[in-house]
């Protein structure tokens, strides 16, 4: 039984590495494929996907949706991953400092992140790309500057759990000082939960710019896969595959980011075999 | 003889998958009789607590294959159902484990917890069955027991808890009582104080009781008679006096000998314990033979070969090719040469 | 006979959601050079606090903790950071003390490395002496704490705390986490080492005849206070508290013909909370000899004789025996 579960783990992260390592190909042939901007108007409007030259059509304006798709690839790319980075830096920092040392510095550090997490994160992340300008840039500060209060309040937990065993008492009776203690015990032994988080966040942060993108908000200079759904969304009734496409897409990346996290989850934890 | 209250034959626990099982508990045989206090000692691993939830069948979640007879009264109860089982766990059998605190529900008064295991048993009112839970609470020398009913478990002490699971333990009045670690949480004091309380019930009540414990000083004060384990099989078998005179298993001799023993006039200087070396082997690496022979200073090449538990006398088996022998045995010598 | 260890006055006071812990209350306590205490009591004593004290792992409310002459207990910074090689612990949970993401050798050598004094290969050289001394195969050096036995833990934890040449260690509870039949091993090992290095040990326990096998001197705590504190003889040949008669009577004996639990005479109540302690002697809620004096008077720690203190009414008037 376990150890149909534990194929059952493994085959999902696998399937998520396979999809996640397509969607990186796809990102990184963008260039070499589809070497001109994929704005340019190349074909009749409307072309159904399976036409020749054109596998995944065009859109209503004449523009390849094969190009759009992987040079797409890599916005979202970019967007979850430096989102999620910026996320769980803030957050594993915050977290971390205030797991370890509590009292009053825990009080502060809370309070803020409770300030984050009770304003209406995409409301919040609307308003911070409206003020800065859209810009990947911008989005990237939205949405990181937005989602790290979950990280933080995770790796806060797991922090104290291992303030209170008593290798970190050991620590400190050899007179090791704080940021050590916290770079070399508490760190790693905190770490694990994160990366899964980490792996989910990224999959939120490719929704939200989707979502940000759709609503017009995008980066107006590059294509993304949220920005082909807006766009298709006029001529749903007649051309829906315009919508279906880049949809599938987000959906396939937030799902193999997903299992990864799952799979990462699992293999992380160092005492999973024994006992 | 009469029928004993628990009769137990060949009772196996296998975890895992058939064809690599870990074997926790092996081929074993126990009878408890009314009156009469039973206890299984071993170190931890040794399968002593699977045993217990085996008895009962509450190893569910788990995917346990236990296999063997389990007669309750000369009636086999290893083939109920579910349901059928309900009845006889409280009714018949109650059972009180280490932790008094995640025994008990924290969100409601320890009357009503009593007056829920009351009434799971005997139909009765409310009122009749609130009566006797404060009974159940006076017969577990709680004080002020009708103040005490609508407190929560959080009031109570750590030894106060364990005398509430020892009254909920009692509620459906049963015949037999399987105690698992009762007093390990507890401080020396309050261990004291319960396995009085547990003693002095059983006298009342006439109850067979199973303590299973690791601790060789509770047994000693408890047991009417000592069944050792070590790794899920039954290595010795004795009479509470005979197993502290004379043990006669390499492995009870070790336990005992391993543990300093509180004395009114302490030696000036210590003398070194004995130890037994090396570590309990893992289920899932156990040797061929007797599991205990790699650290065993009598072991030979017989000892590649599983022992059978040879009977001694009716209450007396030992499972071991090289048993001590009453006269030649070691603890015996410097006290007590004509024993 | 040199002390080594001078604690004078200590007291722990915790703020917590329920008010004032008052876990450790003035307490005075002494150990020679090479000698064991042995420090007994029941949960909520404070002889936990007492002991993360001494490490300075909690900060005493007030009081001195000398050690060799300086007082830990008002150093901080790099002074304390100086001294603190000189007390190390060995805790209850080997499984806790230990990070499970460093191998063996990683955490035997954390000490060496955080006092920066030896070379790599002075350390690794250090570190297999340790193992060695402890008992532990070096092939284990690579290993990880889950790939090892309890009994294997401990004694991991034994060596690293002896790696920075301590003049004393501070043992809580060292074996109740473990086998009985690695108990023994373990209690043997701490015997060895003593006799060996010299160390003296703070042996901080529950189990009263673990602490009877090992210690040259014993006290009694009871909600934050020593009730009794006295020479590895006299204390056992004549327990003078009241307290540390319950305790040592209350121990279940392995023999079946001597004593029996059903008709044992036992001390009956539970231990105060130690949030509000009563009034006067501490123990006179529980204590079979109460007197009117008791639930007013605090008794102080009198000699009995050289080497016996007890802080008992009982023997206010005479020094004779308890009645």
């Amino acid at each position: 039984m376990n150890r149909i579960k534990s194929i059952m783990r493994a085959r999902s992260m696998l399937l998520g590495l396979i999809i996640l390592a397509l969607i990186c190909v796809a990102a990184l042939s963008a260039n070499l494929i589809y070497p001109a901007d994929p704005f340019d108007i190349v074909a009749r409007a409307n072309l159904w996907p399976g036409s020749p030259g054109y596998p995944l059509g065009t859109d209503m304006l004449g523009r390849d949706m094969t190009s759009g798709m992987l040079h797409a690839a890599r916005i979202s790319l970019i967007v979850g991953v430096g989102a999620a980075g910026l996320s769980v830096a803030l957050g594993t920092l915050i977290g971390v400092v205030s797991g370890y040392f509590g009292g009053w510095v825990d009080d502060c550090l809370m309070r803020l992140t409770e300030l984050f997490q009770t304003m209406p994160s995409f409301l919040f992340a609307i308003l911070l790309v409206v003020i800065l300008q859209p810009s990947i840039g911008s989005i990237v500060f939205a949405i990181g500057i937005t989602s790290w209060p979950q990280i933080s309040r995770l790796v806060r937990a797991e922090a104290m759990r291992v303030r209170q065993q008593d290798f970190v008492s050991a620590a400190l009776t050899m007179g090791i000082q704080h940021p050590a203690i916290i770079w070399r015990h508490i760190l790693p032994n905190s770490l694990a939960p994160v990366i899964v988080a980490a792996s989910i966040l990224i999959a939120q942060a490719i929704l939200t710019e989707a979502s940000l993108s759709f609503l017009g908000l995008g980066d107006p200079s590059v294509i993304s896969w949220g920005s082909m759904v807006g766009a298709g969304r006029s001529s749903l009734r007649t051309a829906w595959y315009m919508t279906a496409v880049p949809g599938a897409a987000i959906f396939l990346a937030v799902m193999g980011f997903m299992y990864l996290g799952n799979g990462l989850n699992d293999l992380l934890n160092p005492r999973t075999e024994v006992r | 003889m009469s029928t004993p209250l628990l009769d137990v034959r060949h009772l196996r626990v296998e975890f895992g998958s058939p064809k690599a099982p870990l074997i926790a508990v092996n081929d074993l045989s126990l009878q408890v009789n009314a009156g009469e206090t039973l206890a299984i000692v071993g170190e931890s691993g040794c399968g002593k607590s699977v045993t217990a939830l085996a008895l009962t069948r509450l190893l569910h979640g788990s995917q346990a294959r236990i296999s063997g007879s389990v007669k309750y009264r000369g009636e086999e109860i290893s083939t109920l159902d579910e349901r059928q089982m309900r009845g006889i766990r409280g009714r018949h059998i109650g059972m009180i484990f280490q932790d008094p605190m995640s025994a008990l529900n924290p969100v409601m008064s320890v009357g009503d917890q009593l007056i829920e295991a009351i009434q799971a048993h005997d139909k009765l009112s409310r009122v009749q069955a609130r009566a006797r839970a404060q009974e159940l609470l006076e017969k577990v020398r709680i004080p002020e027991p009708q103040k005490r009913l609508d407190d929560y478990p959080h009031r109570f002490s750590g030894g106060m808890r364990q005398r509430v699971v020892i009254a909920l333990a009692l509620a459906g009045r049963p015949s037999l009582l399987i105690a698992d670690e009762p007093t390990t949480a507890l401080d020396v004091t309050i261990q004291a104080q319960i396995l009085g309380l547990l003693a002095t019930l059983q006298k009342e009540m006439g109850m067979g009781l199973i303590l299973i414990t690791h601790d060789l000083g509770v047994v000693a004060e408890t047991a009417d008679r000592v069944m050792v384990m070590y790794a899920g099989r039954k290595v010795e078998e004795q009479p509470v006096h005979g197993l502290f005179a004379a043990p006669r298993h390499p492995y009870t001799q070790g336990l005992i000998a391993a543990r300093p023993a509180l004395q009114i006039n302490p030696t000036a200087r210590r003398v070194r314990l004995r130890e037994i070396p090396g570590m309990v082997p893992m289920l899932s690496q156990l040797p061929e033979g007797c599991a205990f022979a790699a650290r065993c200073e009598r072991a030979s090449d017989a000892c590649h070969q599983q022992p059978d538990a040879v009977r001694i006398d009716t209450l007396t088996s030992v499972a071991c090719h090289h048993p001590w022998q009453a006269i030649d045995h070691p603890l015996l010598q410097p006290q007590r040469a004509h024993a | 006979m040199s002390a080594l260890l001078e604690v004078r006055n200590l007291s722990v006071r915790y703020a917590t959601a329920r008010g004032e812990l008052n876990a450790v209350s003035a307490v005075d306590l002494d150990l020679a050079v090479g000698q064991t205490l042995g420090l007994v009591g029941e949960s909520g004593c404070g002889k936990s606090s007492l002991g993360k004290a001494l490490v300075r792992l909690v900060n005493p409310s007030e009081g001195e903790i000398r050690v060799n002459g300086t007082d830990l207990a008002t150093l901080s910074g790099k002074r304390l950071k100086a001294s603190r090689h000189d007390v190390q612990m060995v805790f209850q949970d080997p499984s806790s003390a230990l990070d499970p993401r460093l191998s063996i050798f990683d955490s035997i050598d954390e000490p060496l490395r955080a006092r920066g004094e030896l070379s790599k290969p002075q350390r690794q050289q250090r570190v297999a002496e340790l193992m060695r001394q402890v008992g532990l195969h070096e092939d284990l050096a690579s290993r990880l704490p889950h790939q090892l036995s309890g009994g294997q833990r401990q004694r991991v934890v034994i060596a690293r705390a002896l790696a920075p040449r301590p003049a004393m260690i501070i043992c809580d509870e060292p074996v109740s986490a473990l086998d009985v039949s690695l108990q023994a091993q373990i209690l043997n090992l701490l015997c060895d080492l003593q006799e060996q290095l010299g160390i003296a040990y703070l042996f901080i326990s529950h189990d009263l005849s673990v602490v009877q096998y090992l210690a040259d001197r014993i006290a009694v705590m009871y909600l934050g206070q020593i009730v009794e504190i006295g020479d590895r003889s006299p204390f056992w040949q004549r327990p003078a508290h009241p307290y540390s008669q319950a305790l040592i009577a209350a121990v279940p004996v392995m023999d079946p013909t001597l004593s029996r639990a059903a008709d044992k005479q036992v001390i009956g109540g539970d231990v105060p909370s130690p949030y509000t302690p009563p009034s006067g002697c501490r123990f006179h809620t529980r204590c079979p000899q109460v007197h009117d004096r008791c639930k007013e008077e605090q008794p102080r720690l009198q000699a009995l004789q050289t080497g016996h203190h007890v802080a008992c009414h009982l023997y206010d008037a005479t020094t004779g025996a308890p009645a």
